[in-house]
């Protein structure tokens, strides 16, 4: 960053992001965040049980509103959100390249990569109901129709080895369909998640709809594991011994889980998590005249 | 409700059959005399329940809120808790307002507002002016605490292409 701040002696705070506003972690802690080198970058908030659980609340506040909005509004409000990310583009190849340890221009596929993901997610938010959902041929006089509906509040464990393309990789396909999010950014390189926050905050997106957290992974995804009001749970970002741990947390209430795999980020990424924090609902009504 | 035949569930003449188990008939009993305890009114036709086997005469509970037990648990009997609403928005608030989320039904004359109120329901099925309907071809699954996935339709069937 030291090229960028010749001017501005000032250290930037990172600040989680919760419910559309900037606190610091409740419990006032930082950690030290270092580029691949292990050369200091700067401090980000080091989040609590107690920031998670107030995330779930700005999380399950803003759904409503989140979920009932028109699919094509969200859908022009992500794509407003991508326009907005190109504008930062520097900003991030800069947090990627020292936070990933790439060189710029590997840095800046990835970002652009991240981008054109999000324009691509964006763009499902009118058609997930085309390939999800179904007209019933039941055997009486009922029509019959099932369509496909968000989950709720989805706790999303950021992929720990990309910290931007991987981040937009996950949150991008569960909010597009109208659930809103707890993230926990990449223990070692959040910096590209907090800035994320600061252009969602001055995006169209509603204040609640995607809360931002960093710290260390395993102590804020155990209780949004055990959350009872956190519908699904994504835990891309937990290695094996972790993710075993949340899954039988989050069987007390029947999240649905989505297991970590083996992804790359950069592949086409298909419909698969689109598709993992949605209900069915199907509903019957007789016809005759 | 005093037409309904408690009886062989194998006869099909039978309106409402045996409760599967000793325990679960304790606990249907366990709810219904807790729905009395808290409140709420209970009312049972003169029933003939069979001399052997677990029976449960079926059983309506008036004035009922949301705090009560019969209106927070599942029962898995035949008992009917009945709320009361003013307005369609309070009728979806306290239809919502569970852990549990597998079928719901809404009576209305109103087209418009069957297909408003289908979607603001948390559940997986929606029967509007029906009940209890069920199809192979139709998927059928809970919200929230009631199951993962679903089962017929499509959506049953994309299950098995997961290998």
């Amino acid at each position: 960053m030291s090229d960028r701040n010749d001017r501005l002696s000032v250290l930037k705070t990172y600040k989680l992001f919760v419910g559309g506003t900037f606190p610091r972690s409740e419990s006032g802690r930082v950690y030290e965040v270092t580029d691949a080198k292990g050369k200091w970058l700067a401090n980000a908030p080091l989040a609590s049980r107690k920031d998670a659980r107030d995330a779930v609340v700005a999380a399950r506040k803003a759904f409503g509103g989140w979920s009932g909005a028109t699919a094509y509004n969200r859908g022009q409000i992500l794509y407003r959100v991508a326009e907005m990310l190109e504008g930062r583009r520097d900003q991030f190849i800069h947090e990627v390249a020292d936070g990933e340890g790439l060189s710029k221009s590997k840095a800046g596929l990835q970002v652009d990569a991240a981008i054109d993901r999000w324009v691509w997610y964006a763009g499902w938010s009118d058609k997930t109901a085309q390939i999800a959902g179904s007209a019933n041929p039941v055997a009486g006089p009922y029509f019959n129709l099932s369509s496909p509906e968000p989950t709720g509040v989805v706790a999303l464990l950021a992929p720990q080895d990309s910290s931007f393309l991987g981040l937009v990789s996950v949150i991008a396909p569960a909010i597009v369909t109208g659930n809103t999010a707890v993230v926990i950014a990449a223990e070692g390189a959040p910096l590209p998640a907090l800035s994320l926050a600061e252009v969602l905050a001055t995006s169209d997106l509603p204040g609640g709809v995607v809360n931002l957290l960093s710290g260390r992974t395993a102590e804020i995804a155990a209780p949004l594991a055990a959350h009872q009001d956190v519908n699904a749970i994504d835990l891309a970002g937990a290695d094996a011994e972790l993710a075993t741990e949340l899954e039988k947390a989050a069987a007390e209430n029947l999240k649905r889980v989505l297991r970590p795999q083996a992804v790359d980020w950069s592949a086409d990424p298909g419909t698969g998590r689109l598709l993992a924090f949605l209900e069915t609902k199907t509903v019957w009504h007789p016809m005759g005249v | 409700m005093s037409t309904l035949r408690v009886g062989d569930p194998l006869d099909k003449n039978t309106d409402i059959g045996a409760v599967n188990s000793a325990e679960q008939l304790a606990r249907i009993r366990a709810l219904a005399d807790a729905g009395e305890a808290e409140g709420a009114e209970r009312w049972a036709p003169a029933c003939e329940l069979p001399s052997s086997g677990y029976w449960f005469p079926p059983t309506l509970f008036t004035g009922v809120t949301q705090a009560h037990r019969i209106a927070r648990e599942e029962i898995f009997g035949p008992v009917l808790s009945v709320l009361t609403f003013r307005t369609p928005e309070e009728a979806v608030a306290k239809a919502n307002n569970t852990p549990y989320g597998l079928s719901a039904g809404i009576w209305t004359e109103k087209g418009s507002r069957i297909l408003w109120m289908a979607n603001k329901l948390r559940a997986g099925v929606v029967w509007s002016n029906t009940f209890n309907k069920f199809d192979p071809a139709s998927p059928f699954g809970g919200y929230k605490e009631s199951g993962y996935g679903r089962e017929g339709g499509r959506h049953g069937l994309e299950a098995y292409l997961d290998v």
